[in-house]
């Protein structure tokens, strides 16, 4: 008799195994949807979860190192110049930025824009130049400087719509009469996922629109040089002026990294159903072998084959489906979140706005995520189709035959 | 080959053994059985002449005593060269057939080679002989749940010959078959012996056992081998 | 054909559409390094927080920062739409350091 090479011996084992799978195949289907579906539900929430804190992550370090805000009556107030020297005073502040900004809501369009007032000459010249795709209207920019603006790609669209793409009329019931500005430039797409409902006013514009009185401020942003010395000047704050708000930059992070962890963690509640089909399918298979797979056991056995090469068949099953299952339920999931961009699961994650930007994820593929899923989907199972399998395997074939 | 191809001295088994519920279906039971010849182990059902054959086809090891085929002590060995020899020089016909179901007949009678490494074209190649030999060559791709009784068994027979084995077992291979295929089967059987194989069969069917070809009668009873 | 042709059929069809997958964010990844130069410059000009993805309340378009008074800003990391400590009592953020999440995160 010719003896084969261990290669073609686990060839062999191979199309014994598909073969066993094929045989029952209506099942070992269902199985593998089952898992697949499951797979794919976790991956895309856990892609769309990461992809999202991600991008909030992404520029997080260049936010000011403490906000300052004024409480009065349980809401927020306006910050009075006065703390601007008291607070620079405190050993360690490197400067106090003021910032105006606040919110404008747009009854004919029925959305929220967010307006911040600064110096647009900033923008205008140096570096921050590049963010800008900047209107070359000559004459218009000399009319009102102090009523310019710029808008992210968001705004500029849905002015678009009501022709005004070239100046706004801001007005609110009350005013004696509208303030017009002037759109010199919209932010670059880029930044959309940032500046999108944006609209960037010329300082003393912007106090008018926001009815912010003079000497007075939204809230203020301080720097500190030394990471370390953050929560304690922001302590200081606290202490000194009670009435003074802190937030660090720190706690914002903290607040990205949970956002959607609860909505995630929400997401995948609401696949309850598919999780206990899944811990149903394990518990079954995990309880023993049904009759028919003991006897095929048995008379493997009995016509000579190895116990290894039993548990040999067991394994490549449990790896063919489980292996399989997995990795087309990841590529799916990344197909979907990243091509197709989750259409129906983006809505649950990032909510209701009449100013969405079509931003694309970016994703966020950690090989140590990628290892978790494998782990808990692959390895469960595995043990629970060759473990059964174990016992049957060392058993005398005439003890089987004579059970059966 | 010089000396008996299997030999058994006092050997034992008890199942269960050292539980309150062990039973001992075989008792000293010594044996010798030379080459190209037909053994026919006789007894009522429970004496333990199933037991008998599984210890000498390595479907277990005895409880105590020692099984010798082909000149090697198989009950002392580990199980992967125990199996080996098994695979090269014995043949085992269940009495049930033990045939798997959802499978061809085909892929059935080459069982035993898959774990060998022996690519499919040479285990067709000896399939289709043996299938051609049993005259269910249009049988080829049939699932085993459509064949008849008379079917199944030739194709257990094809499966136990596929590997080549010296040493052929037959545990009450006509206990489902009339008189006629009954006759057939011993047919096969003299043509398995005139080719050189030694056989073992047990049997308490008096076509069988009352055959001319049959060389010699070992009678079991109670576990014991009483006469032979 | 052999069953385990199939498989190594299949095998190497699920290593191509990974190959696939890699290249498209290897891809991805590089682009976005352009990209966030310039969102790092436009985070320093305008240094409000939180991404313009909702803007359907204030304490949903600046919920880091928003007043005390509204849902999620009792404390950080209190879920929206539900009163902070409806469950159980927040926990002390002022000393916290950087969370750990999926991915690189910058300091």
């Amino acid at each position: 008799m010719t003896y084969g090479t261990w290669f073609e011996k686990q060839r062999n084992i191979i199309d014994y195994s598909l073969q066993s799978l094929l045989r029952r195949r209506i099942r070992n289907i269902l199985i593998m949807i089952i898992f697949i579906l499951l797979v794919f539900a976790v991956s895309s929430i856990l892609f769309i979860t990461g992809a999202l804190t991600r991008e909030m992550m992404i520029t997080s370090s260049s936010l000011p190192d403490i906000t300052v805000q004024r409480i009065m009556g349980g809401r927020q107030a306006n910050v009075p110049a006065s703390y601007i020297s008291e607070i620079e005073d405190i050993p360690g502040v490197e400067a106090v930025e003021t910032r105006v900004w606040g919110y404008f809501y747009l009854t004919a369009l029925q959305a929220n824009f967010t307006i911040y007032g600064m110096d647009l000459n900033l923008l205008e010249e140096g570096e921050y130049q590049k963010i800008v795709n900047w209107k070359n209207t000559p004459g218009h920019a000399e009319k009102n400087p102090d009523f310019r603006m710029i808008v992210g790609q968001g705004v500029s669209e849905l002015l678009r719509d009501i022709q005004m793409e070239n100046t706004y009329l801001f007005y609110q019931p009350g005013w004696q009469k509208p303030i017009p500005f002037d759109i010199i430039g919209t932010f670059k797409t880029e930044t959309e996922l940032q500046s999108n409902d944006m609209m960037i006013l010329q300082t003393r514009g912007a106090r008018q629109v926001l009815e912010l009185p003079p000497d007075e401020f939204t809230d203020l942003a301080v720097y500190v040089p030394n990471p370390e010395e953050t929560e304690n000047i922001a302590l200081k704050i606290r202490r000194y002026f009670p009435e003074l708000r802190t937030i660090t930059r720190a706690h914002i992070q903290n607040t990205y990294s949970s956002v959607f962890g609860w909505k995630s963690a929400f997401a995948l509640s609401s696949m309850l159903a598919a999780i206990f089909a899944f811990l149903i399918l394990i518990w079954d298979k995990a309880s023993g072998l049904s009759l028919e797979e003991k006897r095929e056991i048995g008379i493997l056995k009995a016509v000579g084959w190895d116990t290894d090469a039993v548990l040999s068949v067991k394994l490549w099953e449990g790896l063919i489906i489980s292996g399989i299952s997995s990795l087309t339920g990841i590529l799916l999931a990344y197909a979907y979140t990243y091509w197709l961009r989750a259409p129906g699961l983006r809505e649950i994650f990032v909510g209701w706005s009449s100013v969405y930007p079509p931003f694309r994820l970016t994703p966020d593929a950690d090989p140590k995520f990628l290892l978790l899923i494998i782990t808990i989907a692959v390895l469960p199972y595995l043990a629970v189709t060759v473990f059964p399998a174990w016992k049957a395997a060392i058993t005398d074939p005439d003890t089987i035959m004579r059970n059966i | 080959m010089a000396g008996p191809v299997v030999e058994t001295i006092n050997v034992t088994k008890t199942y269960n053994h050292g539980k309150p519920n062990h039973v001992t279906a075989l008792r000293d039971a010594s044996l010798q059985i030379d080459e190209a010849s037909l053994t026919v182990l006789k007894g009522p059902s429970g004496s333990g002449k199933t037991t008998l054959l599984s210890l000498i086809g390595c479907q277990t090891k005895p409880t105590r005593g020692k099984v010798t085929i082909m000149g090697k002590t198989v009950s002392k060995l580990p199980e992967k060269f125990m199996n080996l020899h098994k695979r090269k020089h014995i043949g085992f016909i269940f009495q049930h057939f033990q045939l798997i179901g959802g499978m061809s007949v085909l892929d059935n009678i080459v069982l035993p080679l898959i774990p060998e490494g022996i690519s499919p074209k040479e285990r067709n190649r000896r399939a289709d002989r043996l299938l051609e030999q049993f005259d269910l060559t249009h049988r080829r791709q049939f699932k085993i749940s459509n064949l008849s009784g008379g079917e199944q068994q030739r194709v257990a027979i094809a499966r136990a010959l596929i590997n080549n084995a010296d040493i052929l077992l037959a545990d009450e291979p006509s206990a489902h078959l009339d008189s006629g295929l009954t006759s057939d089967l011993l047919d096969y059987v003299r043509h398995l012996k005139q080719s050189g194989h030694t056989i073992l069969i047990t049997s308490h069917d008096p076509a069988v056992y009352q055959n001319p070809i049959v060389d010699r009668i070992f009678e079991i009873k109670d576990g014991r081998i009483a006469s032979s | 054909m052999r069953y385990s042709s199939w498989l190594t059929i299949i095998i190497i069809v699920f290593c191509l559409w990974s190959g696939l997958t890699y290249r498209h964010l290897h891809h991805r990844m590089h682009e976005t390094e352009q990209q966030m130069k310039l969102r790092h410059q436009f985070q320093k000009v305008v240094g409000l927080p939180n991404l313009a993805i909702t803007s359907a309340a204030r304490y949903l378009r600046h919920y880091s920062i928003t007043d005390l008074t509204t849902p999620f800003q009792d404390y950080p990391a209190s879920p929206d739409h539900f009163p902070a400590g409806f469950a159980f009592a927040p926990p002390d953020y002022s000393n916290m350091p950087c969370p750990i999440v999926f991915g690189r995160l910058e300091k």
